[in-house]
């Protein structure tokens, strides 16, 4: 605070500041300032200490006050290096969670099309052991050319079961299923053997 | 934190930090208790009023603005504390006149005929600060020797700019007088 501007005196030019005025103002500049006692600053702090708001109180005026953030680029280089990887990372975990329902990306796939003839039904989709009996995702079309229902569907080599669910309540065992097994609960279910040189279609 | 300027620390108390606000009262305990002490004349007084000046700062800083200086701010609070403990004390003042044989005797004893020549120049306007009227007593010492500017003066003291000049200007006269008056009165 020291070397501001200090007026010596205000008010009529006539007035000038004389000698012992200019010594008082130089007086009361150089006034000797006292030390304070040392309890000043302990006696305050503990004063304020019994003050502290509850930590609710303490969270509500640290979100009321407002905050600068700083932002040096070359800092972020390698955060963003690092953010960058694991979003890579995410989506190739997600891509690999995904194959599945993508099935041409897989080599080992094949297309198997589903048809069911002189079924009357609003809707028809195909349960089996290939989609855990789980019809979601599964549901038929009609094709009016074929005037059948028609899906086709993905799948590896090996043995698998299956029904159609028509109307999303009554199972049907595919007529044309050239292989049908027992379930053990008085039903029969679909067998489909798919092998290299097997046929496409069934 | 001491290096942080007066803004960064109270958002860090406000935001909680209550230790924050040690680096103020390290920063600022010095004039506060020479306010207090040329404005009541007591050491122990002075002691008490800083205190509480603080701590009603303390309690206070939610309602300062961010945007402010911080230490005009602290020193009106001070100021007016200052005022109210005159007002309700019951101890009289002492008069400069009263004291005269005894600054007599000091400035004799250091062999001079001019108060003001000497080291007791000090010694005279400390004197002479404790009985000019509070108000005047303010002015002065605001202007000269904590060197606010008078735009700060006019806020601080709630008075427009021409009438913190007046304030000081007439402060100023009377401690001629008192001071030339004394010099007579020898």
């Amino acid at each position: 605070m020291k070397d501001r501007h200090i007026e010596p005196f205000i008010g009529d030019p006539a007035d000038k500041p004389d000698e012992l005025d200019l010594r008082i103002i130089r007086g009361l500049k150089q006034l000797p300032d006292h030390e304070p006692p040392s309890t000043l600053f302990p006696s305050v702090m503990l004063a304020i200490q019994t003050r502290r708001p509850s930590w609710i109180k303490r969270v509500t005026l640290w979100a009321q006050v407002p905050r600068s953030i700083t932002f040096t680029p070359v800092r972020w280089v390698p955060a963003f290096a690092a953010f960058l990887v694991v979003i890579i990372l995410a989506v190739a975990f997600l891509s690999d969670q995904r194959a599945p329902e993508n099935p041409v990306s897989q080599q080992n796939l094949y297309p198997i099309v589903f048809n069911l003839t002189g079924a009357e039904a609003r809707s028809v989709s195909i349960i089996g052991t290939f989609n855990q009996w789980n019809p979601k995702g599964y549901e038929m079309q009609w094709d009016r050319e074929k005037k059948a229902w028609s899906l086709v569907i993905w799948l590896p080599k090996g043995r698998h079961e299956y029904n159609f669910l028509i109307d999303g309540n009554r199972v049907l065992p595919d007529p044309e299923a050239l292989m049908k097994q027992d379930d053990g609960f008085g039903h029969q279910n679909s067998v489909l053997n798919l092998r290299e040189e097997n046929g496409q279609t069934i | 934190m001491d290096h942080w300027d007066d803004q960064q620390v109270i958002a860090a108390i406000l935001g909680g930090d209550v230790d924050a606000y040690g680096t103020l009262v390290r920063r600022y305990q010095k004039p506060i208790f020479n306010l207090m002490y040329r404005m009541t004349g007591s050491h122990a007084d002075a002691l008490d009023l800083s205190q509480e000046t603080f701590i009603k700062a303390y309690d206070k800083l939610r309602l300062f603005k961010t945007d402010r200086k911080f230490f005009p701010w602290l020193y009106t609070i001070g100021l007016n504390h200052a005022r109210n403990f005159i007002r309700h004390s019951k101890s009289n003042p002492v008069s400069f006149s009263e004291n005269l044989e005894e600054d007599a005797r000091f400035s004799m004893a250091h062999g001079t005929e001019d108060p003001l020549s000497t080291q007791i120049e000090a010694h005279y306007l400390e004197k002479a600060l404790q009985t000019l009227p509070t108000e005047y007593r303010e002015a002065v010492l605001l202007h000269y020797h904590e060197e606010f500017s008078m735009e700060e003066i006019a806020e601080m003291l709630q008075l427009s700019v021409s009438g913190a000049k007046m304030r000081v200007h007439r402060g100023l006269g009377k401690l001629r007088e008192m001071i030339l008056g004394k010099n007579d009165e020898r």
